[in-house]
């Protein structure tokens, strides 16, 4: 039975204590563990974003660096925040006490400031892609000139205006064709991987991308694909960049087989 | 002093310390590795040099989530791609 009374003590004890706090620092700073000395929780984190909030201690990190709790929790009962301090103080004049609507709307209000935005680019943009898709439904003119037999390299000059007047967000939206180019450029693990030409390591070092990203990116397979994190990188890094600098990169590479899959978009 | 390889360019700076780009990143002042992982929230990893950890906690749901680090510029979590969600 004793076993059992000190599981059962053990047990409780983790409950009670779900974030062990720092063995080093105070409550509004955090343990580095690298540089071998506390952190401030408002230089790394900023004030409260809410009113009514205040710093987790130690800013939700533990002493291994790792994020256990969120860095900011809700004040106690009977304490407020109306002034965004790292920490909640009793409700005294010109205070009051918080009602979980309240603090919540304003949080809440924020919110809806940045769902709008977000609405009505959703919206321009879905009108955007419905756009296109009737385009491509015309009956399809192959342009004189053109020569994609035996996978080569050489498009009309009237396909690439029409992919570089694209922005490359337009890729992450076609998912369709961006599946298609993981498909050919992400490559498989194996023997074979090492001897692949052209993919999407090679593409992202077109892109000024360091080795080390690339490993990185290779690294979060099987469930993220490096190409899509690219894309994303290069979209949030330069918004301008479009699909027909990332045809040309693909021409570069000897990837016919994806140019013809981005040509699709054309 | 360390007796690695001189570098032919000038080093960056992390703090007060120089570092090796090709091999280390300034997350915070701090120098870490590339391979240097901590935990974003009780069920999640991440790379700290090429991801952000961002805890959101619009509404009664709080949750982690990765988010890339756009290189060459200061990334943010509230711009930044997400990497992905962290489980609770």
């Amino acid at each position: 039975m004793r076993p059992q009374h000190l599981l059962s003590a053990a047990l409780f004890l983790a409950q009670a204590v779900p974030h062990e706090a720092s063995q080093h620092c105070s409550r509004l700073e955090y343990w580095n563990p690298d540089n071998l000395c506390c952190g401030s929780c408002l230089q790394r984190f900023g004030p409260p974003p809410c009113p009514d909030y205040e710093f987790s201690e130690n800013c939700g990190l533990n002493d291994f660096g790792d994020h256990v709790m969120h860095p900011f929790k809700e004040c106690p009962r009977g304490q407020c925040n109306p002034d965004l301090a790292e920490l909640c103080s009793f409700c005294g004049s010109g205070t009051r006490a918080p009602t979980p609507e309240g603090s919540r709307q304003r949080c809440g209000e924020a919110l809806l400031t940045f769902a709008l935005p977000l609405v009505l680019v959703l919206l321009v943009t879905s009108a955007a892609i419905l756009l296109f898709a009737l385009k491509r439904h015309s009956p399809y003119l192959p342009y004189p000139g053109s020569n994609t037999s035996g996978g080569s390299l050489v498009t009309s000059e009237a396909e690439l205006p029409n992919l570089a007047s694209q922005p490359l967000s337009r890729l992450l939206d076609e998912l369709e064709v961006l599946e298609e180019l993981i498909v050919l450029l992400d490559p498989e693990p194996g023997p074979g991987g090492a001897l692949a030409c052209g993919t999407t390591r090679h593409l992202a070092a077109k892109y000024g991308l360091p080795a080390s990203w690339s490993t990185f990116a290779y690294s979060l397979r099987p469930s993220h694909s490096p190409l899509r994190a690219l894309i994303e990188m290069v979209v949030a890094r330069e918004p301008s960049a479009s699909l027909g600098q990332l045809g040309t990169h693909l021409a570069q590479l000897g990837r016919a087989d994806a140019l013809q899959v981005l040509s699709k978009l054309a | 002093m360390n007796s690695g390889l001189w570098l032919c360019q000038q080093a960056p700076r992390c703090g007060n310390h120089m570092y090796n780009p090709m091999e280390q990143c300034c997350h915070h002042d701090t120098i870490l590795s590339f391979n240097r992982t901590n935990l974003c929230g009780p069920g999640c990893t991440f790379w700290p040099c090429f991801e952000l950890c961002c805890p959101e906690s619009f509404g009664p749901q709080k949750r982690f989530v990765v988010r890339l680090k756009v290189l060459g510029m200061k990334s943010r979590c509230s711009t930044s791609p997400i990497s992905r969600v962290c489980p609770k």
